[in-house]
């Protein structure tokens, strides 16, 4: 069996000269929650789209579910063990929720029908209503129940919480954790990086089509450190010469070092410094994202 | 594919395009019960010019010719329109929607997607074909006429045979023109001006396409038009091909 629900090697996607993903090597352990962030216009989508085999590779490679992403058939049969939520939701505006429903089980034998029950009485579903006439929040609440009840063993979901309230925010997080408990691996690009901090177990962040990071997500806290400096003059700026500051910030008397790594090091280079306070605190994500992303 | 998945392909290309299916419905038995409801005014004409008027002169040769060249004529006309529009459609349409991507993420291959579409399609406009020149017989009821059924469907064999390529050309056109009026706006344009302008030529008209469709040969002597119902196969396949070709190979 393969060890990642998700693997690709140097895959890069280019319009003409624009390159939207470049030499991307991703992997998505099997049953993982892995969050992939990125500005707008970072890739996510596109890398996502190869992943599904909507749009085609330039160069590179990919598996998903062992299925090589460059044969239409392997894909194709990979597919039956995906859900998918795309990036704008749309679904046919001809079609009620319920003939949506009708149609998108008649590809999936391991529909779970008990789960489409209790999806549409929670999210409040209208079976007669056409989905042109669903408020965007409907839209994705449609789109996910489609997802979830497929009985996949992977879900792919291009910013699933989109346009959704606070409770339904909420719901649809613990939906995603009990088919991950269920045994499901999940694959979500969100802008939301608290809703990622709630349930991800991997963090992947992409940056004008690059890989800037991935790894466990408790791997990458322990790594990370702020290093607050206080000192009783105006802070002796020089930039300190050790491995792993990421960032380093100095506002009147105090500094501020973001370390990814070699902490100890780095916080005797500093003590060095004879500030008059020295707190190493832990990090959000959201801070390391924002610092991945400026750094790139 | 399953039956089961087949069937909901279906069943999702026929809700797509039911509405335009039921106009071009309405538009061809329209079209088919004014003209042979205009044949006694027609007649009348005949009698004051019947070189200027074409529909007087056909009259003036009889009912069944007033129908085939007056009738049929247009219909195959507006028939061959009507199925390229009713063709058009399909993945590039759905990209521009936003639906494509969640089409593409089902277990359904873009080739038997476009397969599908094709059938669909070709059975719209088969109905098409047999509903228009269904009409006719009945129409020609309330003028006085009769016009055998299987006359008349016999002539709607012969154009859906001869004219199968008109409507994988509307399927052609929009896998490989990004839209959603415009590859109906423009195949129903290169239709009717690939079967107007021969028409037009001296000479050409009796091989003319449009003539081929309206069944002339049939007309004169009861010849099967063969070798146009063969090129329009044979290009029929050729383009289908090309379009399954041309999908394989696009982004979504």
């Amino acid at each position: 069996m393969n060890q990642f629900a998700i693997q690709t090697h140097a895959l890069t996607k280019s319009y003409g000269r624009a390159e939207a993903v470049r030499s991307l090597n991703l992997e998505v352990p099997d049953g993982s929650i892995c969050g992939f962030l990125g500005k707008n216009g970072a890739g996510k989508s596109t890398t996502i789209k190869m992943l599904l085999g909507i749009c085609w590779p330039t160069s590179g490679a990919g598996t998903v579910l062992g299925a090589s992403i460059r044969d239409a058939r392997a894909s194709l049969e990979a597919r039956r063990r995906i859900g998918f939520v795309s990036e704008d939701k749309r679904l046919y505006h001809y079609m009620s929720v319920g003939q949506m429903i009708c149609f998108t089980r008649s590809f999936y034998p391991r529909w779970r029908d008990a789960l489409e029950q209790q999806l549409l009485r929670q999210f409040q579903l209208p079976l007669e209503r056409k989905t042109g006439q669903l408020s965007k929040g409907m839209r994705t609440k449609l789109a996910l129940l489609l997802a979830l009840c497929r009985g996949a063993d992977l879900l792919i979901l291009d910013e699933p919480t989109e346009g959704l309230d606070p409770v339904a925010v909420e719901e649809v997080l613990q939906l995603l954790a009990r088919a991950a408990a269920d045994g499901a691996t999940i694959f979500f690009s969100s802008h939301q990086i608290a809703e990622v901090e709630q349930i991800a177990d991997r963090v992947a962040i992409i940056d004008d089509g690059r890989m800037l990071l991935q790894e466990s997500l408790d791997d990458l806290k322990e790594r990370y450190r702020r290093i607050q400096l206080l000192f009783d003059r105006e802070a002796p700026w020089k930039p300190l010469d050790v491995r792993g500051i990421a960032a380093a910030r100095a506002e009147g008397p105090a500094v501020s070092l973001l370390a990814s790594g070699n902490i100890d090091e780095i916080v005797a280079a500093a003590r060095s410094l004879d500030p008059v306070s020295l707190e190493v605190a832990q990090v959000n994500l959201k801070e390391i994202f924002l610092e991945c992303v400026r750094r790139n | 594919m399953r039956p089961q998945e087949l069937k909901m392909l279906w069943y999702k290309y026929w809700l797509e395009t039911r509405g335009g299916f039921v106009l071009a419905m309405a538009v061809l038995i329209t079209t088919a019960a004014a003209g042979v409801l205009y044949f006694p005014a027609a007649v009348r004409g005949g009698m004051h010019d019947l070189a200027l008027h074409h529909h007087a002169n056909a009259a003036a040769r009889g009912f069944a010719i007033y129908v085939r060249e007056e009738v049929f004529e247009k219909l195959a006309l507006l028939w061959a329109m009507l199925s390229v529009m009713l063709g058009t459609g399909g993945l590039l349409k759905e990209k521009l929607l936003g639906t494509a991507p969640f089409l593409l993420s089902l277990p359904v291959g873009r080739r038997q997607a476009i397969a599908v579409r094709c059938g669909v399609s070709m059975m719209q406009c088969g109905c098409l074909a047999l509903g228009a020149y269904g009409a006719v017989p009945a129409a020609a009821l309330l003028v006085g006429q009769s016009y055998g059924l299987g006359l008349a469907l016999r002539y709607a064999g012969i154009l859906l045979a001869a004219g199968v390529a008109f409507v994988v050309y509307g399927i052609l056109i929009s896998t490989a023109m990004e839209g959603t009026a415009w590859p109906a706006i423009i195949g129903a344009t290169t239709v009717f001006l690939l079967l107007i302008v021969p028409e037009a030529v001296k000479g050409i008209v009796r091989l003319a396409p449009l003539a081929v469709l309206a069944g002339e040969s049939y007309s004169h002597g009861g010849v099967m038009p063969w070798a146009g119902m063969a090129i329009s196969s044979v290009a029929a396949a050729a383009m289908l091909g090309l379009a399954l070709w041309v999908v394989k190979w696009q982004d979504f």
